[in-house]
């Protein structure tokens, strides 16, 4: 197990990739806080990890739905909460302290595609601009500001940011999700910088497209999911799982030597 | 076990990266072929391996001719029957400006370099591409392929041109299921790596080694790691990208 014993909180955690790391995370052996801005996603990411527990080493005692408020896990414990309100992500890093003493890893996976009228600039209301830099850019930061303040304190620690490819090159017609992605790229290397005198690894996976509940309303569009395995050179559309062992490698001591770096998970999608 | 049952050519696998490397493939269940210009190097690291209860072979190699990979290639498929992994590592340092770096120095550092992952790709590939079961290539650069480092001319213009070379790979061999990457390591503690702290004046190298954020060099085994995710499953949706393992060199 590449992640014994390790306590991680994962943002967004209630759906697609996020559910994919805890997932993953928890096979490996860390002990998770999970947080979501809806309950009912953290619930169904619980029951799928008990059940790969309970296959994998056999574990019989899953999460409870009674008790701790509303889930109360051995493997893990969970926050309803939204990450760009700083109350909210505070209380995830909160729930790493009060429940495991520490936190060693935190990913910043929880992030929204803007609605299908943020799409180009000219016809992008602000409000919608601002919700998309609210949640993926302000909601990184809150998120690791409060977890840093942890691991000054610890004198160690990881964070992985879920930028995307389209921080690196953009995705067509998609301007507001580009530039907050571009931000989470820019905020990575900074947070590289400025924390590796204290022993805190800080980097970003650049998924290119991968299906889940937030891009399925384009994937179920036929030409467009043809247009879009056209546009990767590996063929296909990628998956939490393509996403989930990359996060394992950056958040575990064998990437040890690796800081500020943008791991590109794309199927080759940049390189076209 | 994360290669369980795979076959690795592992080109400057007597030392170094290549080394280190072999031994976390063979303990992850892959069958190895150490290719080195230096045999007694590449054979001692194959009877540790074997001995250890791994599965290595090895063959004196000059990556820069064809005559010389095509027989290793012949000699691994001999014994192993297929190739899952190719780990182009071989290579060599080179100093100098461009003024400072004579022609022949130029020459070798690219033969070697980019012939050498050329030569060594021209020949597996088709094995791989013939088996139908798909494989990995991971190409070494450096961050000298990155950013520019002074005295190093020849060998940046050598790593930068694997990052081209393999985005092109990437691009042309995703069709048969074959994921080509590269990583980029900054300075650390191989036998090359010391060469070129050795070379350094002091100066240079208390300059050299305040550009790592993470103030320290790599060790080989940091290295070999990022190989082993390229090589497994954990990468299955990367292809074409470069891992840069330089302890935030080239970040900021």
């Amino acid at each position: 197990m590449r992640l014994a014993n390790k306590i991680a909180l994962v943002t967004g955690a209630g759906s697609g990739i996020g559910r994919g790391i805890a997932h993953r995370f928890a096979i490996e052996g860390a002990l998770l806080v999970l947080s979501d801005i809806a309950e009912g996603g953290l619930r169904e990411t619980a029951a799928l990890i008990d059940e790969a527990l309970a296959a994998h080493a056999g574990q019989a005692e899953g999460t409870d739905p009674t008790t701790d408020g509303f889930l109360w896990s051995p493997w893990g414990s969970f926050v309803v909460g939204d990450v760009s309100v700083r109350e909210d992500a505070e209380r995830m890093v909160e729930a790493a302290i009060t429940r495991w003493g520490r936190l060693d890893i935190v990913v910043n996976n929880a992030g929204i595609t803007g609605s299908r009228q943020a799409t180009l600039a000219h016809t992008t209301p602000d409000e919608e601009w601002e919700r998309v830099m609210e949640v993926n850019v302000n909601g990184v930061f809150r998120v690791a500001s409060a977890a840093i303040r942890r691991m000054l304190e610890q004198g160690s620690g990881t964070i992985v940011n879920i930028a995307s490819a389209a921080g690196l090159v953009p995705f067509p017609a998609r301007a507001a999700y580009n530039a907050s992605k571009g931000a989470v790229v820019s905020f990575t290397r900074a947070l590289a910088l400025d924390y590796a005198p204290n022993h805190i690894r800080v980097n970003a996976i650049c998924p290119g497209m991968v299906e889940t509940a937030m891009t399925r309303w384009r994937l179920d569009i036929p030409e467009l999911r043809q247009q879009i395995i056209d546009m990767t050179p590996w063929g296909r559309i990628g998956r939490p799982e393509d996403i989930a062992s990359a996060a394992v490698y950056l958040a575990s001591d064998e990437a040890d030597f690796v800081t500020g770096h943008m791991l590109v998970i794309d199927g080759g999608w940049i390189i076209k | 076990m994360r290669l369980k049952d795979k076959v690795a050519i592992i080109t400057g696998g007597g030392s170094g990266f290549g080394e280190v490397t072999a031994r976390i493939f063979a303990h992850e269940g892959a069958a190895v072929m150490l290719a080195d210009i230096n045999g007694t190097a590449a054979a001692a690291v194959a009877e540790s391996i074997n001995n250890a209860g791994g599965h290595a072979i090895w063959a004196k190699t000059d990556v820069s001719s064809a005559s010389s990979v095509e027989a290793m290639v012949q000699a691994t498929l001999s014994s192993f029957e297929r190739v899952d992994i190719l780990f182009n590592n071989a290579g060599i340092e080179s100093f100098g400006t461009v003024i400072e770096s004579d022609e022949a120095t130029w020459d070798r550092t690219f033969a070697v370099h980019v012939r050498g992952a050329y030569l060594c790709s021209k020949y597996v590939l088709p094995a791989i591409i013939e088996s139908g079961r798909g494989g990995v290539v991971i190409n070494v650069s450096s961050v000298a392929g990155l950013v520019g480092l002074q005295h190093m001319s020849a060998y940046s213009a050598a790593k930068g041109a694997i990052i081209s070379l393999t985005r092109a790979m990437a691009a042309d061999f995703a069709q048969y299921g074959i994921r080509v990457n590269c990583i980029a390591p900054g300075t650390s503690m191989t036998p090359l790596g010391q060469r070129l702290i050795e070379n350094d004046t002091p100066e240079r190298l208390a300059q050299r080694l305040s550009r790592y954020p993470l103030g320290r060099f790599g060790q080989p085994e940091e290295i070999a790691r990022s190989v082993l995710f390229l090589a497994s499953d954990d990468s299955s949706y990367a292809t074409g990208m470069c891992l840069v393992v330089d302890g935030g060199l080239t970040a900021v």
